[in-house]
């Protein structure tokens, strides 16, 4: 059905557009709402796929940098530090610890589900996984890396070499690093949450509460910013509709304006996904809310501009706690030993 | 012809050169490239026409979530930024066109999408806050009094107005609702509403915007201009390919012509070289034939030479041999293959050690050139022989080279000898002619007075013997007296043999005279007969048989039968064999040796000869030679005049016969007189006197 709309409109989009860019557009609109009046509404929230199909040996391997601290400048940091997987993929600091302790970071967002976010960073300065991944790597506040150094190192070490030679025709590069980097990113998902049980039919999934979180979650309008595969990493919505959140800490953090520079984007960071939201505090940019009721009263007030009743908002903490899903076979929890 | 042409090479190289050059650019340049652009620009828009989808879906709220929305802009930007880097190298003009387009284009996306962020951002807030006045209006609306579900309704009123065509002076007429409520003491639940309602008529109209804004975005009309661009691009690279294949065809056709003019050429070529074979091949039966030729001639000279008996030998200025001809083999004993090489100097007795430094001189080859030399040669066994040197020069190329023919005159000069010694042979015999001539003279004048002598001396004698008795008588009468200053008893007795001295010397000077006259006589004047020897011996037996019985008692004749006649002067043979055999019985020491006479024929009858043999004292060999000679003897004592051989062997050569000797001192000796059967007539030469 998509398909075949897609065929039609693009051969109407060929014969119309020589005529009026203003009528094509307005068969557009018609055909997509006719289209769309037949289809099903598909949900707002999906499952994450079970499986990724990717590289196999370039996985490995981008999972053997991502723990080497020779990828930063000091040799005291890998993607790990920040990003432990056997603790939701975060380092579960309010703020991410800067190279010179100096720097203000912001918080440390999961590295699960990554390649289903559209924007990363909190200010969604880029739009690639390659791209964030060199851009993290080269910070000079998180791992300080200089490739010509980090090529050098990453040389002589000989099972680098090896294994880059063996995988890639052009062996260890820039490019060949990130890419390694990246396709282990991709890896990083975790399917089997409950709620995807429940979206994919298992209704006992989830118990009566849960079920009354996640309608609360929709009816509230939660879902509004929170959609998608990842319930959000996909748009940008300013902090703080109604009314500024509280403990809000200087400096003021301008978010995405200081990406595009308009001044609507002052404040305005990207939606976060809520996968794993149970074992990723703290929340937040600045990681300002300690815990999930926290988080919750905050957007339900400051997001949507309602106070939530105890109850409903307990009800939409059980069901974020759904949203936990497994990693190499075990469900995702965290770790108290490197969270202090 | 051997010159390689290197012109029409140069030509057709350069000609395959440019068709391969316009060939690559006929060639539609850049075809994957075009096409590559071409279906990314066509996916742009499938993409773009995807997006205001999905925006027009999402303002509409049929949109569940964003991400395939976000997607397709994201995948949007990556295309248009695709589109740019393939298009970043431009050089040509309608590149930098096309390039710029697409940064155009990027741009326009990137603008879009930054629009297309806020209108997600907006219309997420306002779904959310129409969904909120709604439920909360609901709520409030069930729950409120009926003074304030007027005021709500109205409110409810000018929403539903305002969402379904929102206005601005709707809006406003919200907005002073809204501030009246929210100047009214009221529950929490209003200010919410409030706050939604605010929300929804700010948020509203910027949506709404965005959205103008979103779809006024000339996303299409770029991607119109680019493939606009883009067919214009291809249509001047294509009309440049055409022109290159247009120029592929003319060179091509140029290539041709030339292969054409060339393969006339070779044609033309091929043709003339088959005539130069031709006459190339008649050219070389030529010269094979002329070739033949000369090397039948080259065979002809080598036979020549090789056939020649003098040595022909060449040598280089080096005086190394370099031919060797048979002659000189034959010459020298030594083989060409032994001498090709050898220094030519060893082959001359008494070589000068600058021979040929000599020769070498252009001089002294000319003086050599003419003359030639007489010289000494060692053969093999080193035995010296004498040559005659005859050298030329000649020139071959730079080298220069000798020849020099040799001639071996060991026998010319021993006829050299033979003809002095004949010469000198010849010299004795005039001599001997005009002895006999001055003894026939001489001997006339001498006979006179011996004849007188002779004469006179028989006369003394009478008259000797006469006055003997006289003398007698007076020797009776008066005794002893002198006679001739000598005492007449010893004259007595003396005189007589004084005279008869006298006489006997006469004799023998007649005797020698008469002898000289035969000697001398000339011939001629005899009558040639037929004869039969045997009758001459027999004759010459019988005139001598007193002189036989005195001498020997063993004297035999064996006569052979039916010898045939022969023709000349009998008396004159009958005088050769008198005196042979006068000779024979005289060499007898004692009676008991005999002397035979024998006739028979030699030689298969065709000669015949008369043996005298005795076992006379022989000759001696150095005497053997000589007899002949006028005046030799060995018998002067016993009056031998020398002549009596010489005389004979005159006579038999006048008759074509000739006398011969063989002879052992002490044994004996054989005189044979020999006449060919059918004897050459004499001539004057033969004859000596």
């Amino acid at each position: 059905m998509k398909t075949g709309f897609v065929n039609h409109a693009s051969t109407q989009a060929n014969m119309t557009q020589k005529r009026n860019p203003r009528l094509f557009l307005a068969e557009c609109i018609g055909l997509a709402l006719s289209v769309a009046v037949q289809a099903q509404t598909p949900e707002p929230l999906a499952s994450l796929p079970l499986k990724v199909d990717l590289n196999a040996p370039r996985v490995v391997l981008g999972q053997r940098l991502f723990h080497d601290p020779q990828l930063s400048d000091q040799g005291q940091r890998s993607c790990a530090s920040c990003h432990p997987l056997d603790s939701g993929g975060m380092d579960g600091k309010v703020r991410a610890e800067s190279a010179d302790g100096v720097s203000l970071l912001r918080n440390t967002p999961s590295l699960f589900n990554v390649s289903f976010n559209y924007f990363f960073n909190w200010d969604g300065v880029v739009t690639t996984l390659e791209a964030h991944t060199e851009k993290v790597m080269l910070n000079p506040n998180i791992m300080n890396a200089k490739w010509p150094e980090l090529i050098e190192r990453l040389r002589a070490v000989p099972d680098y070499v090896d294994a880059f030679s063996r995988i890639y025709p052009d062996g260890l590069t820039k490019a060949n690093v990130v890419d390694a980097l990246s396709n282990f990113e991709r890896s990083l998902v975790t399917p089997n949450a409950r709620f995807d049980r429940f979206l994919r039919g298992d209704t006992a999934a989830l118990d009566a509460e849960e079920q009354q979180g996640y309608r609360l979650f929709n009816a509230l309008g939660c879902v509004a910013c929170h959609q998608g595969v990842n319930l959000g990493g996909n748009l940008f919505q300013k902090f703080g509709i109604f009314g500024t959140p509280k403990g809000e800490q200087d400096p003021v953090d301008e978010g995405r304006y200081n990406v595009t520079g308009n001044d609507r984007d002052r404040g305005v960071f990207r939606v976060p996904s809520l996968r794993n939201v149970a074992v990723t505090a703290p929340y937040f940019h600045d990681g300002r809310a300690a815990n999930l009721e926290a988080a919750v009263d905050t957007m339900a007030e400051h997001q949507l501009g309602k106070r939530l009743a105890t109850k409903q908002r307990d009800a939409i903490v059980k069901f974020l706690n759904t949203l936990t899903g497994e990693y190499a076979g075990r469900a995702l929890a965290v770790n108290k030993k490197t969270n202090p | 012809m051997t010159v390689i042409s290197w012109q029409p090479r140069l030509i057709v190289a350069g000609l395959l050169l440019a068709l391969t050059y316009l060939w690559i650019q006929s060639a539609s340049p850049e075809l994957e490239r075009r096409n590559r652009l071409q279906s990314t620009l066509r996916i742009i828009e499938l993409r773009d026409a995807e997006l205001m989808r999905d925006i027009l879906l999402a303002r509409a709220g049929l949109l569940a979530n964003y991400d395939a929305l976000t997607k397709a802009g994201q995948e949007l930007l990556r295309l248009s930024q695709s589109l740019q880097t393939d298009l970043q190298p431009a050089n040509a003009d309608a590149e930098k066109l096309m390039g710029k387009l697409a940064d155009q284009l990027t741009a326009t996306v990137q603008d879009g999408l930054v629009q297309i962020e806020y209108l997600k951002s907006d219309n997420a807030l306002l779904r959310n806050s129409v969904m909120s006045f709604d439920e909360i209006g609901k709520t409030l609306r069930t729950a409120a009094r009926p003074g304030d579900t007027a005021k709500l309704g109205n409110l409810w009123r000018l929403m539903f107005s305002f969402m379904d065509s929102p206005r601005p002076e709707l809006a406003a007429e919200i907005r002073q609702e809204l501030d009246r409520l929210a100047g009214l003491p009221l529950p929490d639940d209003y200010r919410v509403l409030i706050a939604h309602g605010r929300l929804i008529i700010d948020v509203s109209p910027k949506v709404d915007t965005l959205l103008r804004q979103i779809i006024a975005q000339p996303i299409v009309s770029r991607v119109d201009d680019l493939q606009q661009a883009l067919r214009q691009y291809s249509d001047s690279v294509e009309q440049q390919a055409e022109a290159y294949r247009l120029s592929l065809y003319l060179v091509a056709l140029v290539l041709l012509a030339y292969l054409l003019y060339q393969f006339v050429l070779l044609r033309a070529s091929t043709l003339a070289l088959r005539r130069a074979h031709a006459n190339l091949q008649q050219e070389t039966g030529e010269r094979l034939q002329a070739e033949s030729w000369l090397r039948e001639s080259e065979a002809r000279l080598r036979a020549i030479t090789d056939s020649a008996h003098e040595a022909i030998i060449s040598t280089d200025l080096q005086g190394k041999i370099v031919s060797w001809n048979q002659g000189a083999q034959l010459m020298f004993g030594f083989t060409a293959n032994r001498m090709l090489g050898q220094p030519f100097q060893q082959l001359l007795a008494n070589p000068s050690p600058d021979f040929f430094e000599q020769i070498r001189d252009e001089g002294a080859i000319n003086r050599l050139n003419g003359p030639t030399l007489d010289s000494i040669a060692l053969s093999q066994d080193r035995s010296a022989f004498p040559v005659e040197l005859s050298l030329s020069s000649w020139t071959r190329g730079t080298e220069r080279y000798l020849t020099a023919i040799i001639r071996d005159i060991s026998a010319r000069k021993h006829l050299e000898e033979v003809a002095r010694q004949q010469e000198l042979q010849l010299i004795q015999a005039n001599k001997m002619t005009a002895l006999g001539t001055l003894v026939s003279g001489v001997a006339h004048e001498i006979n006179n007075p011996n004849q007188l002598i002779l004469f006179n001396s028989g006369l003394l004698a009478d008259i000797w013997s006469d006055a003997l008795e006289i003398l007698e008588d007076r020797y009776q009468a008066s005794g002893e007296f002198s006679l001739g200053g000598l005492p007449y008893t010893e004259m007595r007795s003396s005189a007589a043999v004084l005279i008869r001295d006298v006489k006997d010397g006469a004799k023998r000077i007649e005797r020698i005279v008469a002898e000289l006259k035969n000697y001398a006589r000339p011939p001629g004047a005899e009558a040639q007969v037929s004869f039969a020897i045997n009758e001459v011996v027999d004759r010459a037996v019988r005139l001598l048989k007193h002189l036989i019985d005195q001498k020997t008692l063993h004297f035999k004749t064996e006569l052979s039968e039916a010898l045939p006649l022969l023709r000349g002067d009998p008396q004159q043979v009958e005088q050769v064999l008198v005196n042979l055999l006068i000779n024979a019985l005289e060499a007898l020491p004692e009676p008991q040796k005999s002397v035979s006479v024998a006739t028979k024929l030699l030689h298969d009858g065709r000669q015949v000869c008369v043996e005298v043999r005795d076992e006379g004292i022989g000759i001696a060999a150095e005497h053997i030679e000589q007899l002949c000679d006028p005046f030799f003897t060995t018998k002067q004592a016993k009056g031998g005049t020398g002549l009596g051989l010489a005389i004979s062997a005159s006579l038999l050569r006048a008759q074509g016969g000739r006398l011969s000797f063989s002879s052992e001192p002490g044994q004996g000796t054989c005189a044979r007189v020999i006449f060919p059967l059918n004897p050459i007539p004499a001539t004057e030469v033969n004859h000596a006197m």
